[in-house]
């Protein structure tokens, strides 16, 4: 912008209030505007008009599970006693390790199952800039009963062993009830992780307990909370 | 807890806010609950689908958990700053390639229905709402139709001038006229831009 550059910033203003400006067009007049701060109340006037649109739509009721949702994971990311939050990334780090919680995003976009939840999609791409790491993640597919329909289901074992289940088309669950997660060592079922039936498909849960080779991961639904032992017949199993 | 909840209900967004920043969830619940309607209105506007929407939203609350203190009251109220993140979100995500291309049809079949028809059908519980859907509506359709396209759909000037086949002369000259006319319609109503 040439001079005072008050053309061309009357001639970028009504865009820049409108978030309409390019790149760079909005980087030229945000220059501009660092230049002459005296008209900084002016762009915050129309900004403010601008933004009225976002009370314009027709009002629409997010579901109740988008809040179940981001209550569950904002009370798994930092209790209210806990003054400083870690970021999910950390927690997962100090859980998988750095290198196989790398691995996993790996494996994640080898196979194409692309929908993490939002959460851990947007954590994942915190570190994917991270060195690559050498060990290739197993990934191995889950054999689905009959009536468990077009449900399909992958497990991806960290280095570590360190197991991710990744599921899509999960048949519908009533309320109060929640998928569980066991880990077959020869004929004792135990406890490996829950997940619940309102995530987004395809959901992503990582496993609380290590398979080992033989074992055989199984999926069950049981009541919410989980169970001791299992209290349903396996809907997918898969065998390391 | 029952009474800690109801306390919640009382409090100001702003101390809200900053029990969130200490890291209250029950606070951070009480503004969900307060901010996410508006929230996944604005969201579902932009992307056009419940999923898309909802995905939006979480991903805004999230941040807002995560980064509370960022919020600084005297840039507005904190409904503002909730919309303000969604929008930029919104747009962000839809000036991704991927996204662009599955939403331009959309866009442009959605447009009739940014029309006062459907839109004001609804029964509007919020004043203020009221009073800015009443502004727009004072807009001739040209000059809404380019600043909606703007504002939910993340075109640039120059993209909705080659949209709709407009000089871009002409595209900026709408976009002043619409905003203006909306400023206008608060100013002479001797009406604050609700913020």
């Amino acid at each position: 912008m040439s001079d005072t550059g008050r053309g061309r910033f009357d001639e970028l203003l009504d865009a820049y209030a409108l978030g309409a400006l390019s790149d760079e067009e909005r980087r030229e007049f945000e220059k501009n505007l660092t230049e002459h701060p005296q008209r900084q109340a002016e762009v915050d006037d129309l900004v403010a008009v601008a933004g009225l649109m976002a009370l314009s739509p027709v009002e629409l009721e997010p579901s109740s599970g988008l809040r179940k949702r981001l209550m569950r994971t904002v009370r798994a990311s930092g209790a209210a006693s806990e003054p400083t939050r870690r970021p999910l990334f950390n927690r997962l780090r100090d859980l998988f390790g750095y290198q196989a919680l790398a691995a996993g995003a790996a494996a994640v976009a080898l196979i194409g199952l692309l929908s993490w939840n939002v959460l851990l999609q947007g954590e994942l791409q915190n570190f994917r800039s991270q060195p690559t790491v050498d060990a290739e993640p197993r990934v191995l597919e889950f054999q689905a009963v009959e009536s468990a329909g077009s449900a399909s289901g992958e497990l991806i074992v960290l280095e570590g062993q360190q197991g991710v289940l990744v599921a899509k088309d999960m048949p519908r669950i009533k309320e109060g009830q929640v998928w569980q997660i066991w880990v077959i060592e020869g004929d004792e079922p135990k406890p490996g992780g829950l997940f619940q039936p309102d995530q987004e498909d395809p959901v992503a849960a990582s496993m609380t307990r290590s398979p080992g080779e033989g074992d055989i991961v199984a999926i069950t639904v049981e009541p919410a909370g989980g169970s001791s032992a299992p209290t349903s017949d396996p809907i997918m199993t898969t065998q390391l | 807890m029952a009474d800690r909840g109801k306390q919640y209900l009382l409090m100001a967004d702003e101390e809200l806010i900053s029990l969130a920043q200490a890291g209250s969830a029950e606070a951070f619940a009480a503004l969900y609950d307060r901010h996410s309607r508006s929230a996944y209105s604005l969201a579902y506007r932009m992307m056009g689908e419940k999923q898309s929407a909802e995905d939006l939203v979480q991903e805004v609350f999230l941040r807002m958990w995560r980064n509370s203190g960022s919020y600084r009251a005297d840039r507005g109220s904190v409904r503002t700053w909730v919309l303000s993140i969604v929008h930029n979100r919104g747009v962000d995500q839809l000036r991704s390639t991927a996204s662009r291309r599955r939403t331009q049809d959309k866009v442009q079949a959605a447009a009739p229905k940014s029309q006062p028809s459907e839109a004001f059908t609804e029964t509007w519980r919020n004043s203020q709402r009221d009073q800015v859907r009443d502004a727009l509506k004072t807009l001739p359709d040209e000059q809404l139709k380019i600043l909606e396209l703007a504002y939910f759909s993340g075109y640039t000037h120059v993209e909705i001038a080659s949209l709709l086949d407009l000089p871009l002369g002409t595209v900026k000259g709408r976009m002043r006229l619409g905003l203006r006319k909306v400023k206008d319609y608060f100013d002479t109503r001797d009406m604050t831009v609700p913020g």
